[in-house]
């Protein structure tokens, strides 16, 4: 009880300084830039309607997360531990496979099955896998390996091969925290769920764009799937942790390989078909993220052009709602928010530059920038909190939206060009540094 | 010297870096996945040229009917 009151009152603190500095912003250009040409009046009233609109995604954001938040804890069901298959695809992954298999062995949970999908690594992947082979008490682990096919089809083979009604599909590179399947099995209590998100956290926090990246998963994604999670419509059930109902899978056709996203895609799917899709915070997955800007270009243009293949695939459901007009509107937002939404913050950013070397009102970037930091501030903030992370985190907000966010954006806007004229992708396979 | 100038000038240049970094890193980025593509290719193609599973068979001279 104590917990709640303490988050609903950060929370209102939250909403109240969100308020203020919205108010502040406006007031505050008075003071610094003489508004009497057309240009100027633009860009400030630009400026505003960006902030407000950034106000209003991140109130959604915020509220209704605390509301899922609340709900938590009524999510439990003790009584019902059916059996789980884990599945866990891995190519080349002989550096982090070992420790992967060790952690999933002590997961605290009486009857589940680790069943290892090697595609076809040229290392010694399938060799060490095969070392753990065996019955475990509560845990059996079995290794098949196959022609490399890439991970869609890695999964679908696990699916058919797994003998329990639930499958938890990971990474071979991720680790599960103890309780992962306790928590997350509860939600499949209601028969309509056919999905439940986990929690992705970054594990090698140990440079900037490992901790900027942490506190990207625990600000942006983690909180709006949360948020999503309200309304059980999750829109992306990350590769890295996410379990499913079986019979949803085989309902949906299972995972396909004709885009880059193949979490994103057969989220989608579920969704479209009926099926309830649900976030559990308390399952979380620890992962390695990119340690250098290059490879988290990688991983980001993967990101960006399988969803945009996922959007172009469902695309005909974007006027026509099936079963529920909120499907729909998911897929209106992963437009709005991974597509549009960076070209606004990028054009806006240039526009700024421009605006503020011809009219020689450098103090208005100031002014939007600060507002704009203090804002991710607080926000970040709020998200850690409610997360239990580490507060540590929370002043890399500081760089978040001057430095992070503009790089993510621009790759973002230059991967979907690339979408769109139609060039050509390779899956683009991080390198492993082998800190699991 | 008024504070909010000097700042405002910081973050003007820190904005127009960034912008010129993620430009110029994700040109690095895509010409280095195209390289690798087609040194990838081209290595595939060389595979293809020789048999990949059988060996010619080379009768010897003195094998066949009219030996």
């Amino acid at each position: 009880m104590a917990e709640r009151t303490y988050t609903l009152m950060l929370f209102i603190i939250v909403v109240a300084l969100l308020s203020a500095s919205l108010v502040l912003y406006y007031c505050n250009l008075g003071l610094y830039v003489d508004s009497s040409d057309n240009l100027t009046k633009f860009t400030l009233v630009g400026g505003l309607v960006l902030l407000a609109g950034w106000l209003a995604r991140h109130l959604f954001m915020l509220w209704f997360s605390y509301l899922a938040h609340l709900e938590e804890e009524s999510v439990d069901a003790p009584d019902f531990r059916p059996g789980v298959t884990i599945l866990v695809p891995a190519y080349n992954e002989g550096l982090v496979i070992r420790e992967s298999i060790a952690s999933l062995l002590s997961l605290d949970y009486p009857d589940y099955e680790i069943l290892v999908i090697d595609d076809g690594s040229t290392d010694n992947t399938y060799a060490i896998a095969s070392q753990f082979e065996g019955d475990y008490g509560n845990a059996r682990v079995r290794v098949v390996t196959k022609g490399n096919s890439g991970k869609a089809n890695s999964l679908n083979v696990g699916i058919e091969l797994a003998s329990n009604d639930f499958v938890l599909c990971m990474d071979g590179d991720s680790k599960l925290s103890r309780d992962t399947l306790r928590q997350g099995i509860a939600h499949f209590v209601d028969e309509g769920v056919g999905a439940v998100a986990g929690n992705v956290k970054v594990l090698n926090r140990d440079g900037l764009w490992t901790r900027l990246q942490a506190l990207e998963y625990i600000e942006g994604l983690n909180v709006m799937k949360k948020a999503q999670g309200y309304f059980n419509i999750v829109n992306i059930v990350p590769g890295a942790i996410g379990i499913f109902r079986k019979e949803a899978l085989l309902d949906v056709g299972g995972y396909d390989d004709d885009t880059f996203a193949e979490d994103c895609d057969v989220t989608l799917k579920l969704i479209f078909e009926g099926w309830r899709v649900k976030y559990e915070p308390r399952s979380k997955s620890f992962t390695e993220a990119p340690e250098r800007l290059l490879d988290l270009l990688k991983q980001r243009y993967r990101w960006t052009r399988g969803i945009c293949q996922a959007i172009k695939k469902h695309g005909r459901l974007l006027f026509r709602p099936r079963k529920g007009i909120l499907n729909s509107l998911i897929l209106w937002y992963l437009i709005i928010a991974g597509l549009g939404w960076p070209f606004v913050i990028v054009s806006a950013s240039v526009f700024l530059i421009v605006s503020a070397v011809l009219l020689r009102h450098a103090s208005l970037i100031f002014i939007w920038w600060s507002q704009l930091t203090v804002l991710e501030m607080v926000v970040a903030l709020h998200a850690v909190v409610m997360d239990k992370e580490d507060l540590g985190l929370v002043p890399y907000a500081l760089f978040h939206t001057i430095l992070f966010v503009l790089i993510i954006n621009v790759s973002k806007i230059l991967s979907t060009i690339e979408e769109l004229m139609g060039f050509k992708m390779t899956w683009g396979k991080l390198d492993r540094v082998g800190k699991l | 010297m008024e504070l909010i100038p000097v700042l405002s000038t910081v973050v003007l240049v820190a904005i127009l870096i960034t912008l010129v970094l993620a430009v110029a890193s994700y040109t690095v980025f895509r010409l280095r996945d195209i390289r690798k593509r087609r040194k990838d290719s081209s290595a595939k193609d060389g595979q293809k040229t020789g048999p990949k599973y059988f060996k010619r068979h080379s009768p010897p001279e003195s094998s066949g009917p009219g030996a």
